[in-house]
């Protein structure tokens, strides 16, 4: 019997390990559950009134600009509102698109994980319907007004936070 | 965004666990030439955290020209006196471009800046 219990040891303790690393990779896990990445194409819904539907977007360096593309063929983006933050719950945006069919966030500045919370809007009724894509801006070129630079680039409005004090260029908006 | 005088921007956590932000601190006038964008912006928006110490922030906002963009006779409000130790987002637009902003505070954090 010892000597069974001293070929067990060992193997219940790689077991242990194993169960403990699932765990711990299982709790780190639901904070970025819902990242997403360029490529991405999500539906989503918020059914609840009172519901906050909660997604995650990366930027990999202070040059990488993710944008997140909401829109939906018939539907009205005009019936959420957006608030963009950082970890801590540090708030970088808030913002309420107007009733159309397409509104798309940019996001830049530095290295993070940037938090999306989408909401119904005042006075909106529940159930709204929507898609999520994940792009990269376009290259094109628009008018000298940013409504119209922006709108070349497949950009609505552009969130910018940095984690250092601007060099002699100002605030950079990679690409504009 | 650049700082008046030189050198006093820093950047700062404004509350436990969170990331860096600029922190402007007292005798500092923030200064942003929007002019400089690469495209003109119609609408801005600033999301900062004010400490509530000292004066509170006030910011005017500005066309390319230099003329003021709020506060005068026919214009919207410049920001003045906005909650303290919460996070505020305040967005400015205007039919015209705007130029520039100034923000003059004793102890605030800027998150982040949209432009439209």
């Amino acid at each position: 019997m010892p000597r069974i219990r001293a070929t067990l040891q060992p193997s219940a303790i790689a077991l242990t390990g194993i169960l403990l690393a699932w765990t711990v990779c299982g709790c780190a896990k639901p904070a970025f559950r819902n990242v997403l990445a360029p490529g991405d194409d999500t539906h989503v819904e918020i059914d609840d009134p009172t519901g906050v539907d909660t997604w995650s977007v990366l930027t990999r360096s202070e040059a990488d600009v993710a944008v997140v593309r909401l829109t939906e063929g018939t539907a009205d983006v005009g019936a959420v509102t957006i608030r963009v933050l950082l970890p801590g719950g540090v708030v970088v945006a808030q913002l309420s698109p107007p009733r159309g069919q397409q509104f798309s966030l940019a996001l830049s500045g530095r290295p993070a994980t940037w938090t999306l919370q989408f909401r119904l809007a005042e006075g909106q009724a529940a159930r709204v319907r929507y898609r999520l894509v994940i792009e990269r801006p376009s290259a094109s070129v628009g008018g000298p007004r940013c409504a119209d630079a922006l709108r070349a680039k497949g950009i609505t409005a552009w969130v910018t936070s940095v984690a250092r004090p601007p060099g002699a260029r100002g605030l950079v908006f990679p690409g504009l | 965004m650049s700082a008046v005088p030189a050198g006093t921007l820093t950047a700062a956590s404004p509350l436990e666990g969170a990331p860096p932000v600029l922190h402007v601190q007292a005798g500092t006038t923030l200064r942003g030439q929007l002019s400089g964008l690469g495209c003109d912006p119609g609408q801005v928006q600033l999301n900062f955290w004010d400490t509530g110490t000292g004066r509170p922030p006030t910011l005017t906002v500005s066309n390319a020209g230099g003329r003021a963009l709020c506060g005068g006779p026919g214009q919207p409000a410049c920001l003045s006196d906005p909650a303290s130790r919460r996070w505020v987002s305040w967005t400015f637009a205007s039919a015209e471009s705007i130029g520039s902003l100034s923000l003059m505070c004793d102890d605030l954090y800027l998150s982040g800046v949209v432009i439209q």
